[in-house]
C-alpha cells in the first residue's frame, strides 16, 4: 500500500514553511515515526535551499517539483528542477581530517542527506534535475 | 525561534534556544546568538532542549560561534539536544569541538575541564 504525494513550490525560501506542512501531513497520514518525518523534511530543507541558491543564476520565478511517497519498505522522495545541470551525488565529502569548525563551508548540507538516506539516484532528463531518494523505512514493533 | 540568558553557577551563562534551528528560524537568531556568544567570548552554556529540528545552517551558526570562542580560549558545551537534532550534530562533526551533555552539573564540570 503506497501513498504519494506532489507539492509544487516556487523558488523562495518562503516556500520552506509549505513544504514543512506537507511533510508533517504526510507523516501523520502515513504513521510515520517522529525520526523518519525529521529526516524526510531536514534532507527536503538542505537539497530545496541549495536549488533556491544555485539553480537558477540567472533569477526568474522557477518551480521546484516534491513527490513523497511510503511504502512499507521505504520512504521515497523525488525532487525535481529546471535550473542548470546539478548532481549533488558528485558533491565530495567534508573533510573528516579537519576539525568540524575549520571545514570548507559548502557541503555539509549533502553530508546529512547522504548520512540520512540509504540511495540517492540522479538524473538529468530533458533540461531537468531529477533527485530520487529512497530510506528504508524503521521496523515498527 | 527564541533565545533567552540565564546565570548558573559560578556566573557561567547559559543561552536557551527554542524553536526550529532550520533556515528561517537560524536567520531571526543568528545575530543575537552571535553577540551573546561568539562576540562576548565567554565560556558558555547553550541549552538545546527546546530546539525542535536542526540543519547545516543552524549547525553552522553553532560552530561558526565555536570557532569563536576556541579563539578567545573558551568553550561551548551543548546541553540535552533532542535525540534527532543531538544525531545531526554528531554527523556534522560537532561533538568533537563542542561537548555535549545531558545534565546541567556535567555541563558545568564540562566547561571547567
Amino acid at each position: 500500500m503506497s501513498d504519494s504525494v506532489q507539492l509544487v513550490i516556487a523558488n523562495d525560501s518562503a516556500e520552506l514553511e509549505r513544504l514543512n506542512e506537507l511533510v508533517e501531513e504526510f507523516g501523520r497520514d502515513n504513521k510515520l515515526h517522529v525520526e523518519e518525518t525529521y529526516a524526510i523534511y531536514l534532507c527536503l530543507e538542505e537539497l530545496v535551499t541549495n536549488i533556491i541558491n544555485y539553480a537558477w543564476p540567472d533569477g526568474g520565478a522557477h518551480e521546484i517539483i516534491v513527490r513523497l511517497r511510503a511504502d512499507d519498505a521505504s520512504l521515497h522522495i523525488e525532487l525535481q528542477d529546471d535550473g542548470i545541470p546539478f548532481d549533488p551525488t558528485k558533491v565530495p565529502e567534508p573533510d573528516t581530517n579537519k576539525p568540524a569548525h575549520e571545514r570548507q563551508i559548502g557541503g555539509l548540507g549533502i553530508h546529512l542527506v547522504r548520512q540520512t538516506v540509504n540511495d540517492m539516484f540522479y538524473q538529468r532528463v530533458d533540461d531537468r534535475n531529477i533527485l530520487l531518494l529512497k530510506k528504508k523505512r524503521k521496523a515498527t514493533a | 525561534m527564541e533565545l533567552t540568558v540565564d546565570n548558573l553557577e559560578g556566573g557561567v551563562r547559559c543561552v536557551r534556544l527554542a524553536g526550529r534551528l532550520d533556515l528561517k528560524g537560524t536567520q531571526a537568531v543568528e545575530q543575537k546568538f552571535s553577540e551573546t556568544v561568539g562576540v562576548a567570548g565567554e565560556s558558555v552554556v547553550v541549552d538545546m532542549s527546546q530546539v525542535e529540528f536542526i540543519a547545516s545552517v543552524g549547525v553552522r551558526l553553532l560552530l561558526s560561534n565555536i570557532k569563536a570562542l576556541m579563539a578567545a580560549g573558551s568553550k561551548m558545551v551543548i546541553l540535552n539536544p533532542q535525540k534527532m537534532v543531538a544525531e545531526v550534530l554528531q554527523l556534522s562533526g560537532l561533538d568533537s569541538v563542542a561537548e555535549i551533555k545531558t545534565d546541567t552539573a556535567s555541563a558545568l564540570a564540562a566547561l571547567k575541564s
